[in-house]
């Protein structure tokens, strides 16, 4: 069970989307990370048969996305944004699409209220869409996705706009439906992927810059992570010469974090890269800043 | 997946505002153009004349006689009307055109030139002379009718009909086309009192072979089908308007379901739906029909108007629902509307000036009278071709929005009047 892309390319007329994608995805959850206008959205369509590949081989476990009738019915897609019919409840929504996707009518009686439930929404399931919060609505879009018990699942930015809270819950509810099927999440937010994901891709203006476990993308900033504190007039100035990565300001003082790839210019101790230190690093590298 | 799919759809469209606004409309219009509709239909008594409504005949010499002389007086005058694509129009003839129509009216009518230029002065005088009478007694000018010309005009002698059916067409277009003139309009015949006996044959092909509600059931799709082929393109667009409006787009199109089946059960759904409220109404009207039959001994054909709504009537909103869901499909927009309604309004106009039969490829089809079987048994075969057509079309539409839902589905699309084939729309910009 496992996605395999091979150069695979994708223009919007002159623009080009994806270049080159190489990518092998197998079981477990799979961070997509990159930011706004990395490609990851197109990445996504393309695995759910929303948008066409310019070239390339992609196939979804051993369907390759030429078919579309067979990739969908082994994908469940949570698209940005997700919502429905605002007019419908939960139940009807999940209904809907249940025999959109082909279940039986004793296979939509059986699976609906269970993934409510998992979802947490039992008690909303009369709720009608237009009702919902936007956690809410999320969390009926991963169980109307996970409805025909797709053995791939898509979700796209599944956490931007949801307060910390609800987002704490909806990335358990990605690590607990990742159980024997692959999860893609495309998103640009660092945190979501540390927390839920064993492997990581990074793209970057349509490349991929990075595909390996978090620990790899950790070592690549290995030493290169420092902090120290200084005064807060000098901010500026490091902040001009070197990227850094978080800063708390206390007084006239600020202890700050930033990335080095030579010892800086003054006193800074090494300290241990996370992933967002090891994401940004690697950006900054792309982009030879330092 | 499409039974439980076409019930959803089903649904859906019960639950629209647009499908209870079109339901409110039909309703009205039947009420307003069937409400007061008589049911009972009286054998004609002999001794009353003039009390068994109109006929068409078509006697050539009758023919021939009274299209002459409307031409005739409509050459004193040179004013004649059109309707050209429907639309009224009024046509005076420059010098070039009046004297060709001078030589059309001299071979039909025998008169010499000089006779017919002396007609048209002699309107004038005759018209200004109404005027200054008109002034005189302080009437208001402006507001008068002009009179109409008093001529004589025989047929001569020696014109055929075939001959005169040649210059009447050549007269026609002279005027532009469209006219009193044109061969289809003067071969109808010429409206005239029914006779007695002529009332008594309509009441007997009425009562044998209509079996009462034939007839009125003809009426009653002349009626409503004027409505069904605008009104259901509204639920139509509605229906394919809400996955836009609703965000769904993304999560309805990642889904097993092929393309042809949401389509085909939407279409299907929404045909279902609209015919409902239809059938309902038809099947009032039969219940009337027939106990006002009953009444009179009759037994009247108890399926006549299901019959007519399904040859009829269903072939219309068949198309109007295609095409409704096509353009909107394609566009994502109301645009279909817009050309339903234009292609509507065309087509009323294009019926104005023949109210009975005459179905050619009209896409509204007009059989404005209680009766007049013979003229619809004549015109049946033109009936079947004009339904069978449209449906075909009406099909032909469903295939291509089919295609355009398939080729959504894959990333394409029209955004904002610009075709991107694979692009996504604005709102989906980030990559």
């Amino acid at each position: 069970m496992e996605i395999r892309i091979e150069h695979l390319d994708k223009f919007y007329g002159k623009k080009q989307a994806l270049k080159d994608l190489n990518l092998t995805i197998g079981e477990g959850m799979y961070g997509l990370l990159g930011t706004n206008g990395a490609g990851k959205t197109t990445m996504m369509k393309v695995l759910a048969t929303l948008t066409k590949k310019s070239s390339g081989e992609v196939s979804v476990c051993g369907v390759p996305v030429e078919q579309a009738k067979e990739v969908r019915s082994m994908t469940g897609y949570l698209p940005q944004d997700f919502s429905m019919y605002p007019g419908m409840s939960a139940v009807e929504a999940m209904d809907y699409l249940g025999v959109l996707s082909g279940l039986t009518r004793r296979q939509r009686k059986e699976r609906i209220v269970p993934l409510l439930s998992k979802v947490n929404l039992e008690r909303d399931a009369k709720t009608k869409v237009r009702a919902m919060s936007g956690g809410m609505r999320r969390r009926l879009g991963i169980a109307q996705a996970l409805l025909h018990d797709p053995k791939v699942l898509i979700v796209d930015e599944p956490t931007a706009g949801l307060d910390p809270e609800e987002r704490v819950r909806f990335r358990n509810l990605l690590c607990e439906v990742a159980q024997n099927r692959i999860v893609i999440l495309s998103t640009h937010i660092v945190g979501d992927v540390e927390a839920a994901c064993e492997h990581i891709g990074v793209l970057n203006q349509g490349e991929l810059i990075f595909n390996g476990t978090v620990e790899e993308l950790l070592s690549l900033a290995e030493g290169q992570v420092y902090q120290a504190e200084i005064s807060r007039l000098e901010l500026p100035k490091v902040q001009e010469m070197y990227s850094v990565t978080s800063i708390l300001t206390t007084g006239g003082t600020a202890q700050i974090r930033f990335i080095s790839e030579t010892p800086p210019a003054f006193s800074a101790k090494v300290c241990k890269a996370g992933v967002e230190d090891a994401y940004l690093y690697l950006m900054h590298a792309e982009r030879r800043e330092f | 997946m499409f039974g439980a799919l076409l019930l959803k759809e089903c649904k859906q469209a019960v639950k629209s505002l647009a499908y209870w606004a079109y339901v409110i409309c039909l309703v009205l219009f039947f009420v307003s153009q069937m409400g007061e509709q008589s049911w009972n239909l009286a054998k004609p008594q002999p001794g009353q004349e003039g009390q068994y409504g109109y006929t068409y005949s078509t006697d050539e010499t009758l023919i021939m006689t009274r299209t002459v002389k409307r031409l005739t007086e409509d050459y004193a005058q040179n004013v004649y009307t059109a309707y050209p694509l429907g639309f009224y129009k009024r046509v005076s003839l420059g010098e070039k055109k009046k004297e060709q129509m001078g030589e059309i009216l001299a071979e039909l009518t025998g008169k010499s030139k000089e006779e017919l230029e002396q007609l048209g002065y002699d309107y004038i005088n005759e018209e200004s002379a109404f005027y200054e009478e008109m002034a005189q007694a302080g009437a208001r000018v402006e507001m008068a009718a002009p009179p109409q010309p008093d001529v004589e005009a025989d047929l001569a002698e020696e014109v055929s009909f075939e001959r005169f059916l040649e210059l009447t067409e050549k007269a026609d277009d002279l005027i532009g086309g469209g006219s009193m003139y044109a061969p289809a309009r003067v071969k109808k015949g010429v409206q005239v009192p029914q006779t007695y006996e002529g009332a008594l044959a309509e009441y007997e092909d009425i009562v044998e072979k209509d079996r009462y509600s034939g007839a009125f059931a003809r009426l009653f799709c002349d009626y409503m089908g004027l409505m069904m082929a605008i009104l259901p393109v509204f639920p139509a667009v509605a229906r394919t308007l809400k996955d836009k409006r609703s965000k769904g787009l993304m999560t309805l199109y990642s889904k097993q379901a092929s393309s042809a089946c949401v389509i085909v059960a939407r279409y299907l759904a929404l045909l279902i739906m609209t015919m409902v409220p239809l059938i309902l109404l038809a099947v009032f009207a039969q219940i009337k029909c027939s106990i006002a039959a009953e009444a009179v001994g009759i037994s009247a054909d108890s399926f006549a108007f299901l019959k007519y709504v399904g040859g009829w009537i269903f072939p219309s909103a068949a198309f109007t629902v295609a095409l409704g869901l096509f353009v909107s499909e394609l566009t994502g927009s109301v645009l279909a509307v817009l050309l339903q309604g234009l292609f509507w309004f065309f087509s009323v106009f294009q019926s104005i000036d023949t109210l009975i039969g005459n179905f050619s490829l009209k896409f509204i089809l007009r059989f404005n009278t209680l009766g007049s079987r013979g003229v619809f048994e004549q015109e049946f075969s033109n009936l079947v071709a004009n339904r069978l057509f449209y449906g075909a079309l009406g099909l032909a539409f469903l295939v291509a929005a089919v295609f355009v839902y398939e080729w959504k589905r894959k990333g394409g699309g029209i955004h904002f009047g610009s075709l991107r084939k694979n692009q996504q729309s604005p709102s989906e910009a980030s990559l």
